[in-house]
């Protein structure tokens, strides 16, 4: 946000990023094998985007995330950070560039450290970075809480005496401390109730607005991934299978496994339910540590069946490609499945 | 020994039951299995619960977790009950299996009449019998509910062997194809196989096949899908739908997915703060919901079949302290329409015969001449 040309960088890119894990066995752990759990993933986020991260446990969505700010060390590719690349920093360097991306995550009740007061865990980033202290401090926590929703008063409580939409708040307020411009949310809303998941998702847009805040919104329900996100990704064993506007990817998903995701997913209308195709995915997501050649989802592929099982989904890896305004699937056969109308929720016929 | 209460029932069928019957027996089960003939049946209830009201006695007080709840339940009827954490779905379904832990908890006040027997009156022993062969169950974490130590197939053929009194071979036989017929591939040879060689959706299989091993009349399913990945609970949820319509088994679906209940029940009621709250086809509730709180849940999520856009319109507020809470609307302090009758008198379960069949509601604002249209 310095020069000029900050602008047209993305503030956060990946180019075939890997993160693999050794499998270790034996007692002289020998290595293995490896599980793939990112596997050769390209992604630019720009700045004022929010993008969303959709698919199974297991399919490494969380794992890039992490990647992304370096939480997780990257075994492959770059990550660049406003034009930075990630990997080749400096301790030093790499600590003064951690204060502008953060991250929330999932459990509010493990991810806050039950002997701190609210005021302290709040406080904890402003003293590492050295932002401010004494009564300049205390009263920047007061403003964080008051920012997330939160009575300033409430500073020297502790985590159990708030309820999990509360405690989320507090995870909220402790990543905006250090006043970032990227924040990879992790799952932020799974762990709450319902009536309250759609607290947290406002509040999470008004602070994108007022705070031009970046986010990677990464979360398993696909409903409030479109809800706030410009665009969707979906991951499948570790790989990006699919990317786009959210409208688009929504209103017509190009890869099997979108729609295979979508037509899971129940809606809260009974009528619409009954009338209702769903595809059904056989079985489990196959092993990282060993994903099937070809297209990785051909196993479970319910296209796949459907086009006579044809050779190269089993031996040719698809690669992600463009399919339409700025959406691109890893699929060889994307504008069938397009043409498909399996997934596809249409909106109750007023 | 307490012999089963007998009951009045509408028709008065029930009445026809002998007198004595030794329920611990596996004579006295089968003799309680044959009164129940299809005639029967079809004039009454599978389950009627009747002001239910369970309590947790803890140093700050008394929680009136579940409290007064009513409902019933047909034979092969699907029934959601739906809410957030601590409204008391889970507590509701622990306590007609009799399950709930005591201490702290205690069900104060009830009756909880199935397929004509007063499962509070049972002793011990004539509830265990009576879990296991009539009364299926499925939570949330199969981890908890599986034994990690013991074979998948054992665990499988222990409950054919207490209940349907086979033979080692015959239940190990049966389990396989109880395997099969969850979907679990290869049935045969993963018999001897632990709980931890399964995956989460597999490990549910799993648990569906011991809940459904002897043709319960009811399954209880307590979140039976949360833990679960979106393709994984479509997978499960398609099992269930296709093994209870078979088996006609009637089910209480326990969930905080109001999609997963629209998809999967006849009725659906909501609870909140202890209370059934609302009641009708699911139909009705989803379309012409007369509880605020209903509609507000409704409302509060992003949904795939609404364009999204806005700011989702969020209940503000948390529910009540339920230790001995006020004689009032227990949502009125989150209700949008709120007036002071609200806050002074708490309402009572009205049928709503104008929308819908066997619709009721526990609100002032929609009772005739309320003020919320």
């Amino acid at each position: 946000m310095t020069d000029g040309r900050a602008g047209e960088v993305p503030l956060v890119e990946a180019d075939g990023l890997e993160v693999h894990f050794p499998i270790l066995s034996g007692i002289l752990q020998r290595q293995r094998g490896s599980v793939r759990a990112v596997d050769g993933v390209t992604l630019s986020i720009e700045r004022g985007e929010t993008v969303g991260l959709v698919g199974e446990s297991g399919c490494g969505k969380s794992t890039l995330g992490r990647a992304l700010i370096r939480l997780r060390e990257a075994t492959g590719g770059t990550v660049r950070f406003d034009g930075r690349d990630l990997r080749a920093l400096s301790p030093v360097e790499l600590r003064r560039l951690r204060r502008r991306m953060q991250i929330i995550f999932q459990d509010p009740y493990g991810s806050l450290d039950p002997r701190m007061t609210v005021g302290a865990i709040v406080a904890e980033p402003i003293e590492t970075h050295r932002l401010a202290s004494g009564r300049a401090k205390a009263e920047r926590v007061r403003e964080l809480l008051r920012l997330v929703g939160l009575d300033p008063g409430f500073t020297a409580r502790y985590p159990h005496e708030f309820s999990g939409g509360q405690r989320q708040r507090i995870g909220v307020a402790r990543a905006l401390a250090v006043e970032p411009e990227f924040i990879v949310c992790d799952e932020p809303i799974s762990a709450l109730d319902v009536s309250i998941q759609g607290q947290v998702l406002n509040l999470l847009i008004d602070l994108r607005r007022e705070l031009r805040l970046t986010y990677l919104f990464i979360a398993h329900d696909l409903a409030a991934v479109r809800h706030i996100s410009d665009r969707v990704g979906v991951m499948y064993l570790g790989t990006l299978v699919e990317i786009g506007r959210s409208s688009l990817v929504y209103a017509s998903p190009a890869h099997p496994y979108t729609r295979a995701l979508l037509s899971a997913v129940p809606v809260a209308d009974p009528a619409i339910e009954r009338q209702r195709r769903r595809v059904i995915l056989v079985g489990d997501v196959p092993s990282p540590a060993d994903p099937p050649p070809g297209c990785r989802f051909h196993t479970r592929c319910w296209l796949y069946e459907r086009l006579g099982r044809p050779e190269d989904c089993r031996t040719v890896e698809p690669e992600l490609r463009a399919v339409g305004d700025g959406q691109r699937a890893a699929c060889h056969y994307a504008e069938i499945a397009q043409k498909s109308d399996v997934g596809v929720v249409e909106p109750a016929s007023a | 020994m307490t012999p089963p209460t007998r009951r009045e029932t509408e028709t008065g069928t029930a009445a026809q039951l002998p007198e004595m019957v030794e329920v611990s027996t596996p004579e006295g089960q089968r003799l309680v299995a044959q009164l129940t003939d299809e005639a029967e049946r079809h004039s009454r209830k599978l389950l009627q619960v009747r002001d239910l009201s369970t309590y947790f006695f803890t140093p700050g007080g008394v929680v009136h977790a579940v409290d007064e709840v009513s409902f019933d339940l047909d034979y092969g009827e699907t029934l959601g009950l739906v809410g957030e954490s601590g409204c008391g779905k889970s507590v509701t379904a622990l306590s007609i299996a009799r399950l709930v832990a005591q201490p702290p908890g205690r069900i104060v006040d009830g009756e909880v009449i199935f397929d004509g027997i007063d499962l509070l009156e049972l002793s011990g022993e004539e509830m265990r019998l009576l879990r296991g062969r009539k009364i299926g169950f499925i939570f949330q974490d199969p981890m908890t509910s599986l034994n990690p130590t013991l074979r998948v197939g054992h665990q499988i053929s222990e409950s054919a062997r207490t209940h349907l009194g086979l033979s080692r071979q015959a239940a190990a036989a049966r389990a396989v194809d109880l395997l099969g017929m969850v979907g679990i591939p290869r049935p045969r040879e993963r018999l001897g196989d632990y709980p931890h060689q399964f995956s989460g959706g597999m490990r549910q299989r799993v648990m569906i096949a011991i809940a459904l091993a002897c043709q319960p009349m009811l399954l209880i399913a307590d979140e039976p899908t949360t833990a679960l990945d979106v393709t994984v609970q479509a997978q499960i949820m398609e099992l269930l739908r296709s093994l209870t319509q078979e088996f006609r088994t009637a089910v209480i679906l326990i969930t905080h997915d109001l999609g997963l209940a629209a998809g999967m029940c006849q009725r659906v009621s909501v609870m909140y703060a202890g209370r059934i709250v609302e009641t009708g086809l699911v139909d009705d509730i989803f379309e012409r919901p007369r509880m605020p709180y209903t509609r507000a849940l409704l409302d509060s999520r992003p949904r795939l079949d609404v364009e999204p856009g806005g700011r989702l319109r969020t209940i503000e507020g948390f529910p009540p302290d339920l230790v001995d809470p006020e004689p009032v609307c227990r949502f009125a302090a989150r209700c949008p329409h709120r007036r002071d009758v609200c806050d002074q008198r708490e309402p009572l379960m009205t049928p709503r015969p104008s929308h819908g069949q066997g619709h009721a509601a526990r609100c002032w604002g929609t009772e005739p001449g309320g003020w919320i249209p």
